[in-house]
């Protein structure tokens, strides 16, 4: 999540600055209503979250079958069961040599594994570091956790006017 | 049986509004109330001098008194950590706002007490005014 200052930073100067900066009210400007001024918060809003650009990790267990079902293969965009498969078969190997990894694919092929949690991330990019998985693979199986940003008029109001401490 | 309707405005140091600047607590003058006071009434109004932001919000609080409970000298009033909440202002909501509430008369005196969080960083103006019944 955004701390208020930099969703003003996003805001004033980000990808989208230029389709916010209408709707911007700042305290150096002069007063309008709180009327007024809800409707230019929630138009900022309604723009950010219409980009689909903001995102966050959410605690979310996924089984084999969930990777199957969602996984998205990046080179294609779609998902893709075959590759989803490889990358398993990938873990599966990695697991006859480590407890560890053998105890979460036990939870894969279970009730599941928190691909939300910093810890099973951390895990995942340390086996993309060690050259055992792709950066791609680990980022399709991470994205699983990831859902979109709902930013509120009342953040914007916070980011934009303060006070931001 | 006549009765009336007396009108007074809270007094912040004499004046009939305060400029609240900070987060810390204003409290009005005391409030003594008539001995025929049997209901009132405070109306506080709320004007934020900037654009309203979510969290730009006034609490108002009572303290009152029910004399020198010390015995020491003078009305010893409720300690502001105690007081009594009685609404909050929402200027995001609506600027400026005003709000009615209930204030009890059996007690000697009262004081309003309000506190605007972001106040620091647009000042907000308070008033307020009470009404009692005097059925006399």
């Amino acid at each position: 999540m955004l701390t208020p200052g930099e969703l003003q930073t996003e805001i004033l100067s980000g990808p989208l600055s230029a389709q916010c900066a209408p709707h911007v009210q700042t305290n150096a400007m002069p007063k309008i209503s709180a009327a007024e001024v809800r409707v230019k918060d929630q138009a900022i809003a309604n723009i950010l979250n219409a980009s689909g650009n903001y995102t966050e990790f959410q605690s979310r267990f996924c089984t084999d079958l969930t990777f199957y079902a969602e996984v998205i293969n990046p080179t294609t965009g779609q998902i893709d069961p075959s590759w989803t498969n490889a990358i398993l078969d990938k873990l599966d190997a990695i697991a006859a040599s480590s407890t560890m990894v053998k105890r979460a694919m036990s939870r894969v092929y279970g009730d599941g594994l928190d691909m939300g949690n910093k810890a099973t991330q951390d895990q995942l990019n340390a086996m993309a570091t060690a050259g055992l998985l792709t950066a791609d693979e680990v980022a399709a199986l991470i994205a699983l956790a990831k859902r979109p940003v709902t930013f509120t008029a009342q953040q914007v109001s916070v980011a934009l006017r303060g006070p931001w401490s | 049986m006549a009765s009336t309707k007396p009108e007074a405005q809270i007094t912040w140091s004499g004046a009939s509004s305060v400029t609240v600047d900070s987060a810390a607590q204003v409290v009005s003058d005391e409030f003594p109330f008539n001995v025929e006071d049997w209901d009132g009434e405070v109306e506080v109004s709320v004007d934020n001098l900037g654009t309203p932001s979510s969290g730009d919000v006034c609490n108002v609080s009572l303290l009152y008194t029910t004399g020198d409970i010390l015995e020491d000298s003078g009305n010893d009033y409720t300690t502001p950590d105690h007081a009594e909440w009685i609404m909050q202002i929402d200027t995001y909501s609506e600027d400026p706002a005003r709000k009615t509430a209930f204030i009890r008369t059996a007690p000697t005196a009262f004081k309003l007490a309000v506190d605007c969080p972001n106040a620091a960083t647009r000042n907000m103006v308070v008033r307020a005014r009470l009404v009692t019944h005097r059925p006399q």
